[in-house]
């Protein structure tokens, strides 16, 4: 089913999306980041392009990952003390939510799938790095706290974020796997991972 | 199967000019946030236009590559296409434990090594260790069981099961080159504990915050140590390594072009010692008694003539001739003899003289094993000397004499002519036979090397 097409309140250029749940979208063409409210755009701070520091992956690209086929609905870029990375956010066909974010860093690949938190989550200022904590009822060894900021985005987000808005993180490994854990605004992540190669995906 | 995109990640990307130094900088990493400039040691901001200097490193000229790597080389690793992005030079403080005749104990030691980090063809990394040992390959690794050390133990990463650390210390930047995405600081220090198993090395390293004891960050390694051959032939394709297999190369012709004449030359002396043997016509042999007395020679007693030979015919220009002057005494007796060689007219033109003896004791050289009696025995009872004919003509030789005690002696002249000098080539057969040897058990050394580098490249 198609959706209806809205239009960048900035540029005017027409903003075909995807995803039915999406309640932001930034536009290729100006940077203008929107936040989408009863089908209608509304422009949400300054106009932000995206540097382009290459990737194999891109907003809009359809690949299969595992059997499974998917679309890149959008990304977002973090920025932290010692460099950046990107998220991107994948849509697998036939699911009705999108709950996977593909973290990109220094060249090494997490799919992360989004979970509920079932306890409180730890409070950011009380972890140390280097130690464990439990966390849905499972050990997770801290191996990084840090502060980082949302340095923008493009395509669609199921959520609505603002460039310059403060995302911190705590990432961690729990049972051989990557665990992180986002303190974005309005609410707290909780992530678990697999480091993926790229070997494991197939582009179409 | 998968299939990616294909990208031009090894061409460069940007090109600008260093703020401190002014020299050309290539970046090939779109993400390179950081940029150490090899002119110079500055480290720059490569995100913005205005590429600010962050920090300034020690000179490049301090520390140079260790061996023939550099920035931009590309090379073959796991067969994937990588290209050499940056190189930071760490300088470790650590304790390393040792064992000997049963006890133990941590020593402290310092290390330099270059961390080499090298881009693949789909963007991803690894780090390439060198030091004055050689090689490994480090990559990130995400253990089972994440832990820190306790003390000098740590916890295998993989079973749990309690490892010796075998180092553990602190590792600082002293300079970088090329390109980082994340941001290198003078002085940018590490913590880190190593432990090893099946053959490998694992490797636990963490920073801390500045000014504080708080760990910021932790990382895992696992590092594999790879020969230098195998280094070698992953950067196989670089002109630095094609310019030295052409040398190589054109050594080896010149090797190969030398070994075939040492062989040839060994196999001409063995001809001409062969022939040798064939060589040599003996023209007179005429053996002579010499008179027995009673009493034995003194110096003031003259030679007597023992006997003239009749004239000998000596027609062969420039070929040698052998004169051989041999006696016959029992153990324990000397002889003086001499020879004069007289042309047609009588003139002596040429002498030879051989002071003969026979000695033979008790004192030991070697046991006779038959008697069990150890006894040593010395003689010198022949003088040869080589003459090359000038002048063809009939020749007289004259046998000179003293007068010895001993019974039954005899002097026997010889005359060989066309003789050869074998000895020269017997020389000459061994020099070269050995040369020719060294030369290709060498060359079938270096062959079976690059054999093997072929093979696995």
């Amino acid at each position: 089913m198609s959706l209806p097409s809205i239009q960048c309140p900035s540029c005017g250029a027409q903003l075909d999306l995807q995803y039915r749940y999406s309640k932001m979208v930034v536009c290729s063409y100006c940077g203008q980041t929107s936040y989408i409210n009863a089908g209608a755009a509304s422009a949400a701070g300054q106009p932000i392009l995206l540097a382009d520091y290459g990737s194999v992956v891109s907003v809009g690209k359809r690949g299969k990952l595992k059997g499974k086929l998917f679309s890149v609905l959008g990304r977002l870029r973090f920025n932290y003390e010692d460099g950046f990375w990107d998220e991107w956010l994948l849509w697998f066909d036939g699911d009705e939510y999108t709950q996977y974010g593909l973290q990109e860093d220094e060249g090494e690949f997490i799919l992360f799938s989004k979970k509920p938190l079932t306890s409180q989550a730890p409070v950011f200022d009380a972890v140390n790095v280097g130690t464990n904590i439990s966390v849905n009822g499972a050990t997770l060894f801290v191996t990084e706290k840090n502060r980082a900021t949302i340095n923008g985005g493009e395509g669609e987000l199921p959520f609505q974020v603002i460039p310059g808005e403060k995302a911190d993180y705590i990432d961690g490994i729990s049972n051989g796997k990557p665990v992180s854990i986002e303190y974005m605004p309005g609410e707290t992540e909780f992530n678990t991972g697999e480091a993926l190669a790229l070997t494991d995906f197939q582009w179409l | 199967m998968s299939s990616i995109q294909p990208q031009g990640y090894f061409q460069s990307v940007r090109q600008f000019r260093c703020t401190n130094c002014a020299g050309e900088i290539t970046l090939i990493n779109k993400r390179t946030n950081y940029v150490g400039c090899q002119y110079c040691g500055a480290v720059l901001d490569a995100t913005s236009e205005a590429h600010q200097v962050i920090t300034k490193l020690h000179a490049p000229s301090k520390f140079p590559p260790k061996s023939f790597i550099r920035l931009g080389m590309k090379a073959v690793f796991h067969g994937k296409k990588h290209q050499v992005l940056g190189r930071t030079r760490w300088q470790s403080d650590y304790k390393e434990y040792w064992s000997e005749e049963g006890e133990t104990g941590y020593s402290d030691e310092r290390w330099e090594y270059d961390e080499w980090v090298l881009m693949s063809e789909d963007r991803t990394y690894f780090y390439l260790i060198e030091d004055a040992d050689g090689y490994a390959i480090s990559t990130s690794f995400l253990p089972q069981h994440p832990n820190l050390p306790t003390g000098t133990n740590i916890l295998n990463f993989r079973t749990a099961r309690k490892e010796r650390v075998i180092e553990y210390g602190d590792s600082k930047v002293l300079y970088f080159e090329g390109e980082s995405t994340y941001q290198i600081k003078a002085g940018d220090q590490v913590k880190f504990a190593e432990y090893t198993s099946s053959g490998k090395s694992y490797i636990a390293e963490w920073r801390l915050l500045a000014n504080s004891k708080e760990i910021k960050e932790i990382e895992f390694f696992e590092e594999t140590s790879i020969p230098e051959w195998e280094v070698l032939a992953a950067f196989e394709d670089n002109a630095v390594i094609q310019e030295a297999k052409q040398k190589i190369g054109q050594i080896n012709k010149r090797k190969r072009f030398w070994r075939i004449t040492y062989w040839l030359t060994a196999l001409a002396f063995a001809i001409l010692l062969i022939h040798s043997f064939t060589q040599g016509r003996e023209i007179y042999s005429q053996q002579f008694t010499v008179p027995q007395t009673n009493k034995p020679a003194t110096e003031d007693d003259d030679p007597k003539v023992l006997a003239t030979t009749q004239p000998i015919p000596m027609q062969a220009i420039k070929k040698i001739y052998q004169l051989e002057l041999s006696a016959t005494i029992p153990d324990n007796t000397d002889l003086w003899t001499g020879l004069e060689i007289l042309n047609e007219q009588g003139q002596v033109i040429n002498v030879m003289e051989g002071d003969f003896f026979r000695a033979s004791g008790d004192e030991a050289w070697q046991e006779d094993g038959e008697s069990g009696v150890e006894h040593w025995e010395e003689a010198e009872l022949s003088k040869s000397l080589l003459y090359r004919l000038d002048q063809p003509g009939t020749y007289t030789a004259r046998i000179l004499a003293l007068p010895t005690t001993a019974p039954d002696a005899t002097v026997k002249l010889t005359l060989v002519e066309g003789s050869v000098l074998s000895r020269y080539y017997t020389i000459g057969l061994i020099i070269f036979t050995l040369i020719a040897l060294v030369n290709s058990v060498s060359a079938s050394m270096a062959k079976q090397v690059n054999q093997h580098i072929r093979s696995l490249s």
